[in-house]
């Protein structure tokens, strides 16, 4: 899965990991953004920063019913987005690829949903 | 509750002459208290009053005979208590009143709260003050028309003697029952309907906490530490509170202004009088605003919570000093306060007798010294320097003594510290120490051959919590496996004598066998604490779980499903005639501060929003109180500011027995963090405990296998770290979330 792949979508790049109970609480709204925005174009993707192996991400997502792609990340890619060093980071990139913002914390539904709005 | 009768009086009464009970075969009387296991009831076994112990038999007695009830509560280090004991209830005369006229009932408070809580409050509602001794004149059916507190056996000091009293409610019982009968049920009615109102509101708002402060600093005594004028309470609440406003904002001039007034009180009290120099641990107040001159009582709750304060004060100022006073008050404990099983005692009285086998007692006798008696226990060498160090005087050092109490006698107080001392002798500090340590010792084996005060060795659950909740802490931040081991001990005591595992649930107390008295909110609160404490030090799962299950239990029986908090007692003793709550955090933090705290700490731990949900409902029930006098609540602000903020969670994935692992976790407990909840992830049954209850414990693990610390705060975690330096720093910096205003937008 290359970053190019997704040109001309809006993005939201979510960092996170199983034992991070925030950003297990956030999963279920970036799952109804997909749901309600993905005819319009958003992509959500998830970069999974856990150490345990593929299995414990693979149970976790099939148990939250998630509708997006997961990767699994490793520090390589955490330096690619300029080093991230807690979780949940996410950030929104527009359609043209440039990003619009990065928050580090749990946020709610409503902000991601007026930020994307505006992009799509 | 605070003002008891020996501040009611002031002062002390030393020479109270009395015969300790001898205990032969020969007592002329013997009552039914004979059959009891307090040995504060047990002290009046053999008074020529009639007693009984609260309960059936003694009901039935006085519905039967239609006599009013006398009773009569307190403890056995109350000080009053047994004045009024020798003067009144040893007296034959007086003793006959009472059997002829009155049902006598006498209740240890120590044991049935619930009893003294009821009839405090009627006493202080109809005149305005309370404390113990307490006397309440019952109706049959239990419901008080007439009490007060300690009454002399004939008028004196503008009170009305106990005599006259007797005659006069023995007369109106007769001549006039039927309107004191309606007047009790009048007052009943009254008290139930003023409890009902709720203190509830739907929010507390942040200023409380800053209004407690700033009350708190305006009775701050900046030259001798402490709080108000004489006399003066160690208040570890208050202490507590301090700390934790300090802990919320380190940097703020408030917050350092509260880590001051809280420091320099401990260090006052740690040199003061109310602390015992030669045995360890500290005294029930000083009654002068210099900590000087004690009540001498050791209470078991008083140590618990002093340990913990001068914990608090050695991880925040790495003083030694700290250090040494946490360690002499948790040796003592185990020296002197700690049953063979483990279990720990309630107290040592003031009073003991002034040479073996003569009748005449004082308070504080086994503690004071004349300074020739230390000058010969030393030698004049290290007494020269002893006596400087801790002004000792020929006339005796009390700071005021009207009434010859104290002619010549000392009381230890920290006079010249060890470099003045080190200076006025030209001796090195290290010099000074070795002979203070050497004479201090001396004079604990000079001291052994006193008689010793008597001892209140029944083991109450909630105490033992506390002092549970001591010896854990203290095993992490001393980093003392000594500690641990008592906690430890302590709590399979607790589990094995006081529990039953059968109906999960408390009793009260234990001696020579278990109370057939169940436990109140506050053995629940306070046992629950100490089994969070004990779980953070071990790593037991054990601790954690039976905590959630009394937790449960707490909730079914004491829960108040309408306005929330708990009430001090269960609906199930129809004998007692109200169900209340109690909410001021006083000598004792009150079981609802306590559950909140409870409460939020099972939700960071297990992420049970049930348990966050109460401990919300517990802060909003008592939100006028806190929102009208905060100062009375300090430690119920303490859960409310670990409601407002978010804690640190901290997941430490390895082997207990792994020794980086360890050095992870005393990392974490030597700091001082606020607010803080921590989880051993094993790789084995302790984290399968969790996983089985928290979906994220499933997947923490080590990485490189090597021990991982996870540290989650503030809606933000961080990533794992296997390295000591990195998470030093993540405990020590400030929250780096939250927040939609924080982005980086």
């Amino acid at each position: 899965m290359k970053f190019s792949d997704f040109r001309g979508k809006v993005l939201i790049l979510d960092f996170w990991a199983t034992w991070c109970i925030p950003c297990r609480v956030e999963i279920p709204h970036f799952v109804e953004l997909q749901k309600q925005y993905g005819d319009e174009g958003l992509r959500v993707i998830g970069v999974s920063l856990d150490e345990q192996g593929p299995d414990v991400v693979k149970n976790f997502v099939k148990r939250l019913d998630v509708n997006y792609p997961i990767v699994i990340g490793n520090e390589k890619v955490a330096e690619a987005y300029g080093g991230i060093d807690a979780i949940p980071t996410t950030f929104v990139i527009d359609r043209q690829g440039r990003f619009v913002s990065r928050q580090m914390g749990y946020n709610d539904k409503e902000t991601f949903e007026k930020e994307i709005q505006s992009l799509l | 509750m605070k003002p008891s009768i020996p501040i009611l009086f002031g002062g002390l009464i030393l020479f109270v002459l009395k015969g300790i009970p001898a205990g032969s075969a020969e007592e002329k009387y013997t009552n039914r208290l004979i059959h009891e296991k307090s040995p504060y009831l047990l002290q009046h076994a053999h008074n020529p009053v009639d007693w009984y112990p609260w309960g059936r038999e003694a009901f039935d007695k006085a519905k039967k005979e239609n006599k009013p009830i006398f009773l009569s509560v307190g403890y056995s280090t109350c000080h009053w208590c047994h004045v009024m004991e020798h003067e009144s209830f040893e007296n034959p005369e007086i003793a006959k009143l009472m059997n002829e006229n009155f049902i006598n009932i006498k209740v240890d408070r120590e044991e049935r709260p619930d009893i003294d809580q009821v009839y405090m409050t009627f006493v202080q509602a109809t005149t305005g003050s309370g404390g113990w001794p307490m006397t309440v004149f019952l109706t049959p059916d239990l419901k008080p028309f007439f009490g007060g507190t300690y009454f002399p056996p004939e008028g004196k000091w503008g009170q009305p003697g106990l005599t006259k009293v007797l005659n006069k409610i023995a007369e109106a019982w007769k001549s006039d029952r039927e309107r004191i009968v309606a007047s009790s049920d009048k007052i009943i009615g009254q008290l139930q309907s003023a409890i009902a109102i709720s203190g509830g509101a739907e929010k507390v708002s942040d200023a409380v906490a800053r209004k407690a402060y700033e009350q708190f600093a305006s009775q701050f005594d900046a030259k001798f530490g402490g709080f108000g004028g004489s006399p003066k309470f160690p208040r570890p609440v208050t202490l507590n509170f301090l700390f934790d406003f300090y802990g919320n904002d380190p940097k703020s001039k408030q917050g350092k202004h509260a880590l001051e007034m809280s420091i320099f009180t401990l260090r006052k009290m740690a040199e003061g009088g109310v602390h015992d120099h030669i045995g360890g641990g500290f005294h029930r107040y000083s009654t002068d605003k210099f900590w000087h001159v004690p009540h001498f009582e050791k209470m078991l709750y008083d140590q618990a919570q002093l340990a913990m304060a001068y914990l608090s004060a050695f991880q925040v100022t790495r003083d030694p000093l700290f250090e040494k006073t946490a360690r002499d008050i948790l040796d003592y404990v185990r020296r002197d306060m700690t049953s063979k099983e483990g279990g720990f005692y309630s107290a040592e009285d003031a009073d003991s007798l002034l040479a073996q086998g003569k009748p005449e007692h004082a308070e504080g006798a086994f503690y004071v010294w004349l300074k020739d008696e230390i000058d010969g226990v030393l030698g004049a060498q290290r007494a020269k320097v002893f006596d400087y160090h801790y002004g000792v005087e020929q006339k005796g050092n009390a700071p005021e003594d009207p009434q010859g109490e104290f002619k010549n006698k000392n009381i230890l107080i920290q006079r010249h510290d060890v470099a003045d001392t080190a200076k006025k002798f030209g001796l090195t500090k290290e010099k000074v120490e070795q002979l203070r340590d050497e004479s201090r010792k001396l004079l604990f084996d000079a001291r052994v051959k006193r008689p010793r005060p008597a001892r209140d060795d029944k083991i109450v659950t909630a105490w033992n919590g506390l002092m549970i909740s001591a010896f854990a802490r203290a095993s992490g931040v001393l980093d003392d496996p000594a500690y641990l081991q008592a906690a430890n001990k302590a709590a399979d005591f607790v589990e094995q004598k006081l529990y039953r595992a059968d109906t999960n649930t408390l009793l009260r107390s234990y001696r020579e066998g278990v109370s057939d008295v169940n436990g109140f909110t506050s053995d629940y609160a306070f046992l629950i604490q100490g089994l969070l404490d004990l779980y953070e030090a071990s790593s037991d799962v054990g601790k954690i779980d039976l905590a959630i299950k009394l937790r449960q239990r707490e909730d079914e029986l004491f829960r108040d499903v309408k306005q929330g908090g708990y009430f001090s007692t269960s609906a199930a003793d129809a004998n007692v005639l109200l169900r209340m709550k109690e909410a001021d955090d006083t000598a004792e933090p009150s079981p609802n501060s306590v559950s909140a705290l409870n409460l939020l700490r099972i939700s960071y731990v297990l992420d049970q929003d049930d348990a966050r949900q109460r401990a919300e409902e517990t802060l909003k029930a008592f939100a006028k109180q806190l929102e009208a006098a905060p100062s009375s609540m300090p430690q119920m602000l303490v859960a409310l500011s670990w409601s407002h903020s978010k804690p640190k969670q901290v997941v430490i994935a390895g082997k207990a027995d792994d020794p980086a692992t360890q050095a992870m976790l005393r990392e974490l407990h030597r700091r001082f963090v606020p607010h803080e909840v921590l989880i051993l992830a094993d790789g084995g049954a302790g984290q399968q405990f969790f996983a089985d209850r928290v979906e994220f414990m499933k997947s923490v693990g080590k990485i490189d296998n090597k021990p991982t610390a996870y540290v989650c705060e503030n809606f933000v975690c961080q990533l794992p770290t296997t390295d000591l330096k990195t998470l030093a720093n993540l405990l020590t910096r400030p929250a780096s979330g939250k927040g939609p205003a924080e982005s980086s937008r």
